[in-house]
């Protein structure tokens, strides 16, 4: 009697405790979020009537990427972390407080901190997805009618920026503003060994392939024939890797149509339909492409297993491979191509190849996007407006120039109009490495293109000064797609990496086209078609 | 008196060579890895990046290990993880073994129900967020505590310990009692000396576990401060030149590029303290792998 009494106790506790924990995420979920309103709403009428003299308390993310110098500090706690607390007090009566969010961990951290209303006031991230789940859920700011407020100079500051940053039709986020140039990639290939070749830049899908191929059967560096890698490619598709495949897609017609995907152009758009670079028939040329290309031995036959990329570092930097795809290399930066390569074959070099013309006749390069990092302001925020303020201040006083180029004669020197830096160690060491990140309210607006040769002298620097040129002229960026997509964001992530799994077998596959069927039939299967076509009706309302 | 050899067979002997050269070959796969990045600690940037090192550092320099000791942040975070690993521990094994001892006692009232509501916590769990919540509440965050105070007693571990207290036989403790001996200074006099091996197990597999743990401190620590050695580790293999390009900032200001021998050097880093105390315990380890099991 005792005993089963006991039992069922137990099993009461055990039930009670199962629902406690379903419930508790949900609950505390709302229930903060309708006590803050209610006193942030307060608050706010509080402020309009009455100038406050104490100063309001901002708490602001800081990505710590753990690169602080020695005797430099923290992340958070550190002489530019000083500074700012210091002006932002003194200029806007703002006790700014930095709160450290590891790098790495972004999105895992920033989770935990909205599920439990602890997030800091201002809070950013990169990614599109996560913003917009958060509106979703009610957990951030509608900033539309602070913005709009005549005290408010958001507008004024973030003129280009701020439609990167709207979500259906309210502004949530206020994007980074951007400068002139950036994100871009290009082909890279060896001039010594075309120069040896006598052979000039390639303008045609065709040419190109010869001077692979003239890589590989002249072996104009003489490092082997069997040793000769003409185009050095890592396993297709994980995010940020060396090198990639885009401008040999962009080389066939795919375009960047659609949201974000890393080291690939986004799809294509034509007459209402969206196609990804699936069930895409530019995409399906790029790829027969490259499956002769491997299967003529002109990429390295075991490149879908280089996963972390050292197989590819390996190639590029003791002088073995020709050709690579890859982010522009800014030159006198550690562990570029040229500075790296140049240790094992002294002569050589790295030149960018203009990108080619797509069949439409159209050159495409990926480039600069119109906004960046996404500041938000949670709802668990108490001071909305003066989340909002900081940022306003941070552009207005100056301090994110800064912040992003430095002091003028403390770390560089105009000369000629251009933006020069005599020690660039030295900078790096007192500024470079924290200013990036505590400047979240724009990229380098200050540097142009022309300024570049200037910085960068020599025939490194023509170059790239041209790269930056090219981009301007030809750069296109991904699409935001600012209507919700319910079904499609919780297959993104798995789609994606389909997509480049995929992509590998179709590259080392012998019979092309029965493998591309199989790629296509199994994006259908996962539900690409549906998400094309979700992104295809949203492209729509949005009047494109 | 001459010492006398078995006498083993030509087949016996091949089959022993057979199986030593399977079991060395086998020893050499798993020692590869360590070896490879001990090698690569020691050997300049370019020679890894350039696939020539192996098992023996190619162009032998001492400056990533160099930095790494010179690098206040590191050395910071490795007295962090090595306070908490200690303090911890400590913690761990009082509360165990004072919770395993009256429990494995036959004559405590109720202690199979005891028992039982101990190990549905470890069947069920509230989960991240509500953990979270709970160490917000208690004011904990953003500090040592954080990864300390919660989840100070492993069930499992518990289990092992009770085991282990009751395959001493009772004649023990009858006749200690009989000589008046009170039940504190039976476990402190006698049941802990006869628990040893246990307990030296019981306590590297806390140690080992703190020492490893990122997850909770990743999660509970927000001040770099006291970042353990782990989250440490983890910015520093993973930064890279990848997330920097994605966030727009690879231009020339940022010189911060972390080179792959000076990668290895901290992960041997984080090694070393564990290795050095393994060997002592090894002992009790092999012995331990068998606790908890059936004693006749």
């Amino acid at each position: 009697m005792c005993k089963k009494l006991l039992a069922l106790l137990l099993a009461a506790v055990m039930c009670m405790s199962m629902l406690i924990g379903c419930q508790s995420s949900q609950e505390n979920g709302n229930a903060p979020t309708g006590e803050n309103a209610a006193n942030t709403r307060t608050a706010v009428d509080a402020s309009g009537d009455a100038t406050s003299t104490a100063p309001v308390k901002v708490r602001v993310e800081m990505f710590d990427r753990n690169s602080a110098p020695e005797g430099a500090g923290t992340a958070i706690d550190n002489k530019w972390t000083d500074y700012i607390e210091e002006h932002a007090l003194a200029e806007a009566n703002l006790d700014v407080e930095f709160v450290a969010c590891p790098r790495a961990e972004e999105i895992t951290k920033l989770n935990v901190w909205m599920a439990s209303s602890t997030a800091p006031d201002i809070s950013y991230t990169y990614d599109f997805n996560v913003l917009y789940g958060y509106a979703d859920q009610g957990g951030i700011y509608e900033l539309t009618d602070y913005i709009n407020s005549p005290e408010s100079k958001i507008k004024e500051y973030f003129e280009t920026s701020l439609p990167w940053g709207i979500y259906r039709g309210k502004q949530y986020a206020i994007p980074a503003v951007q400068g002139e140039f950036g994100g871009n990639t290009a082909l890279y290939v060896r001039q010594d060994w075309l120069d040896k070749l006598g052979m000039a830049h390639p303008t045609t899908p065709d040419e190109l392939y010869n001077m692979l191929k003239a890589f590989k059967t002249q072996d104009p560096g003489g490092v082997g024939k069997d040793n000769v890698v003409p185009f050095a490619l890592p396993a297709p598709g994980l995010t940020g890797l060396q090198g990639f495949y885009l401008d040999i897609l962009l080389m066939f017609g795919v375009e960047f149509d659609g949201p974000y995907i890393p080291c690939m152009p986004t799809g294509n758009y034509e007459n209402g339909i969206f196609m990804s670079p699936v069930d895409n028939p530019y995409a399906k040329n790029a790829y027969a492409y490259l499956n002769k290309l491997y299967n003529e031995g002109l990429i390295h036959p075991e490149f879908v297993t280089d996963i972390n990329g050292a197989k590819y570092d390996q190639h590029v930097f003791s002088g073995i491979a020709g050709l690579v795809n890859v982010n522009p290399q800014v030159p006198g930066t550690a562990k570029t191509l040229n500075v790296e390569t140049k240790k094992a074959v002294a002569d050589a070099y790295w030149k960018p190849i203009k990108p080619i013309a797509n069949p439409n006749g159209e050159i495409i390069m990926q480039g600069p996007r119109k906004g960046g990092l996404l500041s938000f302001v949670p709802k668990s925020s108490e001071e909305p407006e003066a989340a909002l303020k900081y940022l306003e201040w941070m552009r207005e006083s100056g301090i994110d120039k800064t912040l992003k180029i430095g002091q003028e004669g403390v770390h560089y020197n105009v000369v000629d109009g251009a933006i020069v830096y005599p020690d660039q160690a030295a900078y790096a060491k007192d500024i470079g490495w924290v200013g990036g990140d505590l400047g979240i309210t724009s990229a380098d607006l200050w540097t142009t293109t022309d300024m570049l040769k200037k910085r960068f002298p020599g025939q490194e620097g023509e170059d790239y000064f041209q790269l930056m040129e090219w981009s301007k002229e030809f750069g296109r960026t991904y699409e935001v797609i600012t209507e919700p997509r319910p079904n499609t964001l919780k297959n993104a992530s798995a789609l994606k990496d389909y997509m480049f799994e995929g992509a590998a077998k179709v590259i080392v596959s012998k019979d092309f086209e029965k493998e591309y069927e199989n790629y296509v039939s199994g994006w259908k299967k996962l539900g690409g078609d549906s998400y094309d076509a979700e992104i295809a009706s949203a492209l729509k309302t949005m009047g494109k | 008196m001459k010492k006398k050899k078995i006498k083993h067979s030509a087949g016996d002997n091949i089959f022993n060579a057979g199986i030593l050269i399977f079991v060395l070959s086998f020893a050499f796969v798993c020692l590869f890895p360590f070896l490879n990045t001990f090698a690569n600690a020691f050997s300049d940037n370019h020679a890894i990046m350039s696939g020539k090192v192996t098992i023996y550092p190619v162009g032998f320099q001492i400056d990533a290990f160099k930095f790494v000791v010179g690098s206040s942040a590191v050395i910071r975070s490795l007295f962090v993880t090595v306070f908490v690993t200690i303090v911890g521990t400590a913690l761990n094994m009082m509360l165990t073994i004072l919770t395993a001892y009256p429990v494995s006692r036959k004559y405590l009232r109720g202690r199979s129900q005891i028992m039982m509501f101990i190990i549905v916590t470890m069947l069920f769990s509230g989960g991240l967020i509500p953990g979270y919540l709970l160490v917000k509440s208690l004011n904990l965050l953003d500090s040592v505590w954080s990864i300390i105070l919660p989840t100070a007693l492993s069930t499992f571990n518990l289990i092992i310990m009770k085991t282990f207290f009751q395959s001493i036989p009772d004649e023990i403790e009858e006749s200690a009692k009989m000589d008046g001996c009170n039940n504190v200074r039976l476990l402190i006099t006698m049941y802990i000396p006869l628990s040893i091996p246990g307990i030296a197990t019981l306590s590297l597999f806390y140690a080992v576990n703190h020492w490893n743990n990122y997850f909770n401190p990743m999660l509970y620590i927000s001040d770099p401060d006291i970042f353990t050695l782990q989250i440490k580790l983890r910015q520093i293999l993973l930064l890279s030149r990848q997330s920097e390009i994605l966030d727009g900032l690879s231009d020339a200001s940022r010189a911060a590029v972390m080179e792959e021998s000076l990668k290895s050097a901290v992960v041997i880093f984080s090694m070393l303290p564990i290795l050095c105390v393994y060997p002592w315990l090894q002992k009790y380890f092999v012995k331990g792998v068998m606790i908890g099991a059936v004693k006749g």
